[in-house]
Order: C-alpha cells, then structure tokens, then sequence
C-alpha cells in the first residue's frame, strides 16, 4: 500500500484480468504484505437489501465480485469450469492477484450501477425492534 | 443522590479473554436480540437503513492493531459493557435512585420507570458503557441477562448472559467474583486478569484476560520437538516387510 503513495482513507483502484473497482482504503499492519482483503458482504448495490440509496452499504461498501470471473479459464476439455473452490463452493478469493493503484476520490465506490427496485419498498427511519408489542 | 451498598452477597460478572476473542461480534448481535425483547425498553436504532445509522448498544466491540517497534503487529479485539463496579459512579450520581447495585448480587441496573433520562451517569461513567435509547428516552445498559441467569423457565445450560452463551470462542466466562474458590476467579488468578482503568477507583468487577505472548520462530523450542524426530534408521517390522512387498508387486 505504501509503495503506491496510499494512505488510510485514501481510494484506490483494485484491477484484477476481469474488472476493475474504485474503493476506500486502509493498511493493515498485521497482514502479509502482498496481501489485500475485504469483507465482501458490507457491499450492497444500491436498493438493495430496503436500504436507502445513500446508505453506506452502497456508497462507501464494495463487492469484489467485479474482479472475479464465475467461470475459470477454457482448459480445453469442452467445458467451462465454475471458479470456486471444489468442496465448499465458496468463491474463489484467496488466488486472486490484483493491481492496486492511488485513484481520485470519487462520490461513490465504482462500479457504480443502477439502483435496484425494491420488491418490499424501503427499511423503517426508526426501529424499536419488540415482537409481539 | 443514590447510595450503594455497603456490600453485596455476590459480586456477579464477566471475565473476558483478550486472548482468545476473535472480534466476530457475536456477543454484540446475541446481547441486542435479548435485550430488546426482554427488561426494560427495546434498544432503538436511528435511521439503520439510511446514510448515517446508529443505535443502542449494550455491549460492544471494537478492535485495535498494535504495532510494536520491532515484531509482528497484533489485533486486539476489545468487548467491552457495563464492569459492575463495586464502587460504581453511575449510581451515586443519580438524582432519582432510579440506578441502582442489588444487594444480592452486585449486578448494576436502571429502574425505568424512575429515569428521568438525564444522562447524568453516562457522564459519570468513565468506560463509556451506558447509553441513552432515543426513543424510549431512558438509560439502558447491560443488566448482565438478569431475566436469564434466574430464569428457571430456560434450561439450565441457558440461564447465563445472552453473550456469554453465545460465544463461539469460549472467550467470555460468568460467575460469582466474591467466590475466590469459583471458576472464574481462579482463571483470573491464573491469567492475571485485569481490572480496566484501576486508578478511577471504581473497583471494576468484570475482568479481563491479558492476550498471551506470542511464538516467536527460533527463540522457544518445543517441549515435546524431541518425541517428534525418527526414532529408527532402519525399518523393521511387518509394515516394513509390507512396504516392500507392495514394493515389489
């Protein structure tokens, strides 16, 4: 992270040989130094999950989903194989290499798509949660 | 102003490993299920779906890296709610003796219907554990799950805090700190609990566990390493005569 001039909270592009996104970032100390990570489920596209188009979720929150493939490359056999892992299904995160370089900030994390309709309209301003009261 | 008391039967509380906590927040998600459907008023959030949420919290946890000058840096994950001071603050300054420490057993807790919500104790606290609910208008605060730990319609494995049951690193422990002899006391003395900020002398109840040293590679060889090398240069025996005649085949 040092190397390509960033900082905590600066944003960076991520680019991978299947996408690219336009994220904020923050250095970890205790990580392997040619490691980056995320967690991948704080990304919402916006309008999903009921929440509002700005929440944080969609604006700050990222999915890295744009980097990787669903499909490994052809091998030749006639077939396309799912990039997952084999036993679990799990998505195939953890021998992807990526690029990451200093980028301008921008209003929202990129890719920044279209907001989707919710089928169940949007979540309450206030909630006080008691079942049955 | 609230008095304490002079003493208590009990003094009932956590002690939590440093050590062994994970940061997963599952004593967070678990503490704010409870606690919202049982005493007291729910635990509010505002606006939770929108660009600034916030909320109630009865327990929290937030987690720091540590960087030594030399060495590999290190994660603490830090939970942290209500200690129970034996010496609480929170409860001498309260106008309306609507806060209260139970005789019985030491546990510190808020009588709704007597807060005014005037936000005096979170001031006095010096952790930071209480938090005024936004639409109920009342302090909240950890009751350490007092409507599980007598609940006898819970099975017995149950009546114990809401965060501790659910745990899944085993790094939060309850039970009677006044007991020397109780399980919990004596994982204190043997891990050299903590009490947090001992100069406000508030006399904390709940403890914490110090994170242990870590392995360093090179410095420290193992004790049972000598058991681990090849004890025989040859093979000999009837898995050896096997080895070869699968060999040989």
């Amino acid at each position: 992270m040092r190397e390509a001039g960033l900082k905590d909270g600066d944003w960076a592009h991520v680019t991978s040989p299947h996408g690219k996104i336009t994220v904020p970032v923050m250095e970890m100390a205790a990580l392997n130094e040619n490691t980056v990570w995320t967690w991948n489920a704080i990304g919402k596209r916006r309008g999903a999950w009921a929440l509002e188009e700005d929440a944080p979720e969609a604006t700050k929150g990222f999915l890295l989903n744009h980097l990787i493939h669903e499909l490994l490359p052809p091998k030749g056999d006639g077939l396309r194989w799912a990039n997952s892992d084999p036993i679990t299904g799990q998505a195939a995160w953890f021998d992807l290499k990526v690029k990451i370089e200093k980028a301008d900030p921008p209003d929202v994390a990129q890719p920044d798509l279209p907001p989707l309709r919710s089928p169940v309209g949007k979540g309450p301003r206030v909630l006080a949660w008691k079942v049955g009261k | 102003m609230t008095q304490l008391p002079e003493r208590t039967e009990k003094s009932l509380g956590l002690v939590i490993d440093l050590d062994t906590c994970v940061g997963c927040h599952a004593c967070v998600v678990s503490c704010k299920g409870w606690n919202t459907e049982n005493y007291g008023a729910p635990l509010s959030d505002q606006d939770p779906y929108g660009s600034d949420p916030v909320g109630t919290f009865l327990n929290r946890v937030h987690s720091y890296e540590v960087q030594p000058a030399s060495g590999p840096a290190q994660l603490v994950h830090f939970p942290k709610s209500c200690l129970h001071c034996q010496d609480a603050p929170c409860v001498t300054v309260c106008p309306t003796g609507a806060s209260y420490k139970r005789t019985e057993d030491g546990i510190v807790l808020v009588n709704e219907s007597d807060c005014i919500g005037c936000g005096l104790c979170a001031w006095a606290c010096p952790y930071g554990a209480r938090e005024m609910d936004a639409v109920a208008g009342v302090m909240k605060k950890c009751t350490l799950c007092v409507d599980r730990i007598y609940n006898t319609n819970l099975p017995e494995e149950d009546r114990e805090p809401a965060c501790v049951r659910t745990c899944p690193a085993g790094a939060r422990h309850f039970g009677d700190l006044s007991d020397p002899d109780s399980a919990v006391s004596q994982l204190v003395a043997e891990r050299g609990g903590m009490d947090l900020m001992p100069e406000q002398g508030t006399k904390p109840v709940n403890k914490y566990l110090p994170p242990r040293p870590k392995d360093k590679i090179g410095e420290d060889i193992d004790v049972l390493a000598p058991l681990l090398e090849p004890v025989a240069e040859e093979q000999r025996g009837f898995f050896s005569w096997l080895d070869k005649a699968l060999e040989k085949l």
